[in-house]
């Protein structure tokens, strides 16, 4: 019989939401002709917990621990995100040494979320060992995190007008000899999976996204400037103290699935920059400003975004002069960077498709909110 | 750029059409020339980047909230749309972005605002078979009877 006589029947595949490989609770029901997608449609919200809801009924201080639950991976960064469009809409003063320690924490956060990216497109495509190390090296800066302020991923650190708690005094040396200890694991990061052949193999020419397609969809950080989009917002509109440091906004031009999972390789080099500097020119002085007892924004609104560990994190804040949000909502880089799935889904290889979900590196507390 | 000289260059074409809204930080255009304003706004000054779409339950209206980003300099500029509470109609914009296919899909099922012209205005977040618009004022955050539930 000739192949061409043969009749094809297509099928669908339920893609998640309880399967490793879909970081979370994410699903995606995917047409398949064979082994080859047809068609893709992303399946979310099996996470939702209504966080815009319950802003509006908790009063400032109060919201901001519940914003380590969206990017669990990075709560770090979601609290500066917070607290600073607070400050931002109040015009309040951060003292020196909280924008300092806010800067520092919120590094070695970007640095935990990228091993994780790493870790997790490692073993999504079968190297366990890969995953083993960067996740190690991951669990020391979670106990940075545990030895500053007790939390490991809830980390509730930010606090408006500055920062819970202040570093002990063990933790230079603490940190020294994880940076020392860490410089060397990178470099087996890449023996181990950057310059692996197979891994290469896996991921090279796969899932590719090219810069216009990326600005259509609205990708943002690490997946934009794989795709050859130099656009960081730490350097183009510096927030924080983000000017008084010296370091690199690393760019790749392929936009393929290694090329994701690289520039976050490259990223870590440069927080590690950051961290270097942070720690040398750390200034004494107070961690808290001074703040009103009671928070109460004049009415408004303020927008403010962040460089995330995943894309542009923004707080969209409305007040209305009470002690509680009028309307808050979370512009969450997940969200808008899983749009573009089924988009490039549409005829590759569901091995490949798992590579492709792997390097846009999603955290499904963002997504769903 | 400031939003004020981006005003009075517009203003012009867009007329009585195009506002500034009280703090000076926002335009404010009316539905129908929505895609012409953001159009413009991409095409001839670089605001490529779509970096913000959601609602606002205001009193009289619900307020629709586009920011764009430049990416060569960061500015942005923030559009503002009000859409009436009755008819709950707003032009969608995927035509323009794709990023704002599911960010439209998520204000129809918070707000239960229709965009015109959406190719699958479905819920999102909140399970098919909700009838709830949560973000609405209207919506009451309260326990609901675990006896139904089950």
């Amino acid at each position: 019989m000739r192949t061409d006589q043969l009749t094809t029947q297509e099928f669908s595949l339920n893609l998640g939401p309880q399967h490793p490989s879909t970081h979370g609770v994410y699903r995606v029901i995917l047409t398949l002709d064979g082994e080859k997608i047809v068609h893709a449609e992303n399946v979310i919200g099996y996470l939702h917990r209504g966080i815009e809801k319950l802003a509006e009924t908790l009063t400032y201080p109060q919201f901001a621990p519940y914003t380590d639950r969206l990017d669990y991976l990075a709560g770090v960064l979601n609290n500066i995100a917070y607290v600073q469009t607070v400050e931002k809409h109040m015009n309040l003063v951060v003292p020196e040494r909280a924008q300092y320690l806010r800067v520092l924490f919120g590094e070695l956060s970007r640095i935990a979320s990228h091993l994780v990216c790493v870790s997790s497109i490692a073993i999504d495509l079968n190297s366990i060992t890969g995953w083993m190390y960067a996740f190690a090296d991951r669990e020391k800066i979670l106990d940075l995190f545990e030895m500053t302020f007790g939390g490991r991923l809830t980390t509730n650190y930010a606090r408006i007008g500055g920062v819970s708690k202040d570093i002990p005094d063990t933790f230079m040396s603490k940190i020294r000899s994880f940076l020392d200890e860490f410089y060397g694991r990178l470099k087996d990061f890449n023996t181990l999976i950057s310059f692996n052949l197979i891994f290469q193999d896996r991921t090279k020419g796969v899932g590719i996204i090219s810069a216009d397609q990326a600005i259509d969809y609205g990708l943002t950080g690490a997946n934009l400037r794989a795709s050859g989009v130099n656009f960081d917002l730490r350097k183009k509109s510096p927030y924080g103290l983000y000017d008084r440091f010296d370091f690199d906004v690393p760019v790749l031009s392929t936009g393929d699935s290694y090329d994701r999972y690289y520039i976050r390789i490259l990223e870590i080099e440069q927080s590690l920059r950051i961290i270097e500097q942070v720690i040398k020119s750390l200034p004494d002085g107070p961690i808290m400003g001074d703040v009103p007892r009671i928070i109460k924004p004049l009415a408004g609104e303020t927008f403010h975004q962040i460089e995330g560990a995943k894309g542009l994190l923004g707080f969209y804040l409305v007040s209305d002069g009470g002690k509680t949000p009028y309307r808050l909502h979370i512009h969450s880089p997940s969200f808008v960077n899983i749009g573009i799935i089924p988009e490039i889904a549409k005829g590759m290889l569901i091995q490949d498709f798992i590579a492709l979900l792997a390097s846009i590196d999603f955290v499904l507390g963002e997504v769903d909110r | 750029m400031t939003i004020t000289e981006l005003f009075n260059l517009l203003v012009p074409v867009y007329n009585d059409k195009l506002t500034l809204s009280t703090d000076s930080n926002s335009l404010i255009i009316t539905p129908d020339q929505l895609i012409a304003l953001l159009t413009t706004l991409k095409t001839h000054h670089e605001f490529a980047l779509l970096t913000l779409l959601t609602a606002v339950d205001q009193p009289d209206h619900y307020q629709m909230v586009y920011q764009l980003m430049s990416i060569k300099s960061a500015d942005v500029v923030s559009v503002h749309v009000h859409v009436n509470k009755s008819t709950l109609k707003a032009p969608s914009i995927v035509s323009l972005w794709s990023a704002a296919n599911v960010q439209e899909r998520e204000v129809y099922d918070m707000f239960g605002i229709i965009f015109d012209g959406h190719p699958h205005l479905t819920r999102i977040l909140n399970p098919d078979d909700y009838t709830e618009f949560p973000l609405r004022k209207t919506f009451i955050l309260q326990s609901v009877d675990r006896q139904r539930l089950s």
